[in-house]
């Protein structure tokens, strides 16, 4: 009866040679596990094994340039050479990953704009007067993000580009795109929401600062998940780190 | 031979089947080789329990170092009266509820929980030795251990995922 079936449905055993149907699991002549199948298995966790090892190159590679920053002088020229290097970081992470340029495909729409701008610039606020209030406490000093620019012909302009335009391009890019989508690959939603924001806090370098950048990164990772953008986040991160220079600039004048 | 159901999961064997073909069950095969299956199976359950065992030792750790960091911070913050112990303070309760975070991580997702917790205790090494670059060298032994602790933790997460997936093939709960 089952030499009336077609060869096609059929695969050999790669132990004792005998035939099984197409796709089984245990052979039933000798009791070994299908090859083809485990193959299978195996691939998946080759794939969130290349996914952890993404994440750890990306991890290392942002602890140890950080390591470098902390000994540089902070002048002009080394804070736009750190800048594009750590942009240059991020872009070589994402090429590898495309996918997460995905993210920036989707229409934005006019209404969600204006509640990001204003949800934003109200946490720039926010983060300057507790900042303030703690670096005062910390240091019996405050510390300006204007520093190194005032040497420049235009200090806001390039503040805002360099503290403001590159760390929301950029760091969205990794955070809210390709670190987000291997944390989901390998450990689901949840601990991509956790996971992403986590990490994007402890890169800042400062265990005080966790206190908000924890909420803030949990605030834009909620929303590149309802919105399925990142362009979203990256307004957002702009019009936060923008109202902290602007503040800064505006509290020296 | 007649047909007859696989007595590990229950499904049909075909007729000419020594193996069940859904589990791998010898349910046609001598004793021998039955004792064979049920010996993987007890193997491949202890893998599991020593690899959730040391997972559970990386949950210990975490909680000790989130209790020593809530300890310090308790005291710089509201028994030490000093201004500079304060913000220390502060920091060393963050760290102590960061680590407690990730205890409960570990609880639910083993693999990522762990590698959070590795990847935020060398943040914090990094961070002392920024501050002095001598706190590296300082209490080594006992960082050899923690970093010992937390690899044995990530193996024996991946351990314990893989192990459990062939037993649930294998049909075993
Ligand atoms: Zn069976």
């Amino acid at each position: 009866m089952a030499e009336q079936v077609g060869l096609e449905e059929f695969e050999l055993c790669e132990r004792c040679q005998s035939q099984q149907p197409l796709g089984f699991k245990f052979c039933g002549n000798c009791g070994v596990r299908n090859e083809s199948i485990q193959k299978e298995q195996i691939n998946s966790a080759f794939q969130i094994e290349s996914n952890l090892k993404f994440l750890f190159a990306y991890i290392f590679i942002v602890l140890f340039a950080l390591i470098i920053n902390t000994y540089i002088e902070e002048t002009f020229l080394t804070v736009v050479t750190v800048s594009i290097s750590f942009a240059i970081i991020d872009l070589v992470f994402a090429i590898r990953q495309p996918d997460c340029f995905n993210l920036l495909k989707k229409q934005l729409s006019v209404v969600p704009i204006v509640l990001v701008v204003a949800t934003f610039s109200v946490t720039g606020i926010l983060v300057t007067f507790l900042g303030n209030g703690l670096n005062e406490l910390l240091f019996q000093e405050s510390y300006s993000y204007m520093y190194p620019f005032y040497e420049t012909e235009f200090p806001l302009l390039y503040a805002l580009l360099f503290v403001a335009v590159f760390p929301a391009i950029f760091e969205e890019l990794a955070f809210r795109g390709f670190v987000f989508n291997n944390l989901e690959k390998v450990a689901g939603m949840k601990s991509a929401v956790w996971g992403s924001s986590f990490l994007f806090a402890l890169v800042h370098f400062s265990i005080i600062s966790l206190i908000w950048l924890v909420p803030f990164a949990l605030l834009l990772t909620y929303i590149r998940r309802k919105s399925g953008s990142i362009g979203y986040g990256m307004i957002g991160h702009f019009c936060h780190n923008a109202t902290v220079v602007y503040l800064d600039y505006a509290a020296v004048l | 031979m007649e047909a007859i159901t696989c007595s590990n999961c229950k499904s049909d064997l075909r007729t000419e089947d020594v193996f069940c073909s859904e589990c791998g069950y010898p349910e046609r095969g001598t004793d021998i080789e039955k004792n064979n299956f049920e010996r993987r199976i007890i193997l491949k359950k202890r893998v599991v329990k020593d690899a959730e065992k040391k997972v559970d030792s990386v949950r210990i750790m975490l909680y000790i170092l989130a209790g020593l960091n809530i300890v310090i911070g308790t005291y710089y913050v509201f028994l030490s009266g000093d201004e500079f112990l304060f913000i220390d303070g502060i920091a060393a309760l963050i760290t102590g509820i960061v680590f407690i975070g990730c205890a409960i991580w570990v609880n639910n997702q083993p693999l990522t929980g762990v590698m959070a917790a590795f990847i935020f205790w060398i943040v914090l090494q990094i961070l002392a030795a920024i501050v002095d670059p001598a706190s590296i060298f300082s209490g080594i032994l006992l960082k050899i251990v923690i970093i010992g602790v937390f690899i044995k933790g990530i193996n024996s997460a991946k351990d314990a995922v893989k192990y459990s997936e062939q037993l649930a093939s294998m049909k075993v709960k």
